[in-house]
C-alpha cells in the first residue's frame, strides 16, 4: 500500500466511527447461539440428557402457544426487532465524528470541527469589526453557520463576512469554506 | 470593505478600536453640552440601539434664547451628527427631553 493510500485511510478512519464494537458483541452471541445448538445436537446423537433444552421441544413448544406464553414471544420479538434496527442504523450510518480532513502534503491532518468554527467566527469578528465576543459560529461538515451581533451605528456587510470566512476556511483545503451561511442580528449592542 | 469604524480602513491597522457603552455616553453628554449651551453635569443622557443604529436619550435644560424649541430641534441634529462624526458610528434619533432653561449668570453669589 502506497504511503498517499494509506493517509487517505487513516484520515477516513479518523474521521468516521468504527463498527468494531457492534460487529463484535453481535458475532459473540451468534457464536454462542451456534454453539449451543452445536452441542445439543450432539448431546442427542449419542443419547444424552439435553444441557438446557432439546432445541426440538423448544420449536414445538414456540409453534403450539398458549395465552401466558405468547405475550412472552411478543415481547421478545419486538425487543428483537429494535435491536435489529438499530445493528441496521449502525451498519448503514456513515458514523461521522465532528471531525474533519484537511489537505496538506505531508502526514493525514485532521481537526476538530470546533477548531472550524471558532477560526470562522474570529474571521467573521475581524471581517465585521466587531469583538470577537460578539460573533458565534457553528461548523458541520462542510457547513459553516455564523451569527453577528452588530456594533450598533456600524453596519454589518453579510455578504462581506460570508466572503471573508469563506476565503479564511478555504485555505484549509478540500470543500472547506464552500457552504458559509452568515446571519446578522437586527438590535446591535454598543460596545 | 465596511468593516471598522466609518472611515477607518480595518486592513490597514492591525487590531482593533474599541469604544465603550460609557464612553459613548461621555462623548454624547459632551456633545449635547456643546451644542445645548449648558454644563454637562446637568445633563443625562441615555444611548440605545435601534436596528443597528444608535439612539441618543438627552434630558436636560437649554440655554436661554429666542426660540428654544427650533434650537433644541437644531441641537438634536448637530449632537447626533457631531457623535456620528467623533465615535465614527452611525447615530439613527435623538430625543431631547428639555427640563428648564440655563441663565447667563446662574448660580453666581452676589
Amino acid at each position: 500500500m502506497s504511503t498517499e493510500q494509506l493517509e487517505k485511510r487513516l484520515r477516513r478512519r479518523s474521521i468516521h466511527r468504527s463498527r468494531s464494537t457492534a460487529v463484535a458483541i453481535t458475532l459473540v452471541v451468534v457464536a454462542l447461539v451456534a454453539a449451543w445448538i452445536g452441542t445439543e445436537a450432539v448431546l442427542k446423537a449419542i443419547g444424552q440428557q439435553p444441557l438446557l433444552a432439546d432445541p426440538q421441544t423448544v420449536v414445538d413448544t414456540a409453534l403450539t402457544p398458549d395465552a401466558a406464553f405468547t405475550t412472552i414471544i411478543e415481547v421478545i420479538a419486538a425487543a428483537l426487532v429494535i435491536l435489529g434496527i438499530v445493528l441496521v442504523v449502525l451498519a448503514l450510518k456513515p458514523g461521522r465524528q465532528p471531525r474533519s480532513g484537511i489537505d496538506r502534503d505531508r502526514g493525514a491532518v485532521v481537526i476538530d470541527t470546533r477548531i472550524l468554527a471558532s477560526t470562522a467566527a474570529n474571521a467573521a469578528a475581524h471581517a465585521a469589526g466587531v469583538p470577537e465576543a460578539n460573533t458565534t459560529a457553528s461548523a458541520r461538515g462542510h457547513r459553516t453557520q455564523v451569527h453577528v451581533v452588530p456594533l450598533s451605528g456600524i453596519p454589518v456587510d453579510a455578504s462581506a463576512v460570508e466572503h471573508a470566512v469563506g476565503d479564511r476556511l478555504g485555505r484549509l483545503g478540500g470543500k472547506h469554506g464552500s457552504s458559509v451561511q452568515v446571519t446578522v442580528e437586527q438590535k446591535g449592542t454598543l460596545a | 470593505m465596511s468593516a471598522g469604524p466609518v472611515g477607518v480602513d480595518a486592513t490597514a491597522v492591525p487590531g482593533r478600536v474599541e469604544i465603550t457603552a460609557r464612553a459613548l455616553t461621555a462623548l454624547a453628554r459632551a456633545a449635547a453640552a456643546e451644542q445645548l449651551g449648558v454644563p454637562a453635569k446637568r445633563l443625562r443622557v441615555g444611548l440605545d440601539d435601534d436596528r443597528g443604529s444608535i439612539v441618543l436619550d438627552v434630558t436636560g435644560p437649554v440655554r436661554e434664547q429666542a426660540d428654544i424649541v427650533a434650537a433644541a430641534a437644531a441641537a438634536a441634529d448637530a449632537v447626533g451628527r457631531r457623535v456620528g462624526e467623533l465615535a465614527g458610528r452611525h447615530v439613527g434619533r435623538t430625543h431631547i427631553e428639555l427640563t428648564g432653561i440655563v441663565r447667563e449668570h446662574e448660580g453666581r453669589v452676589r
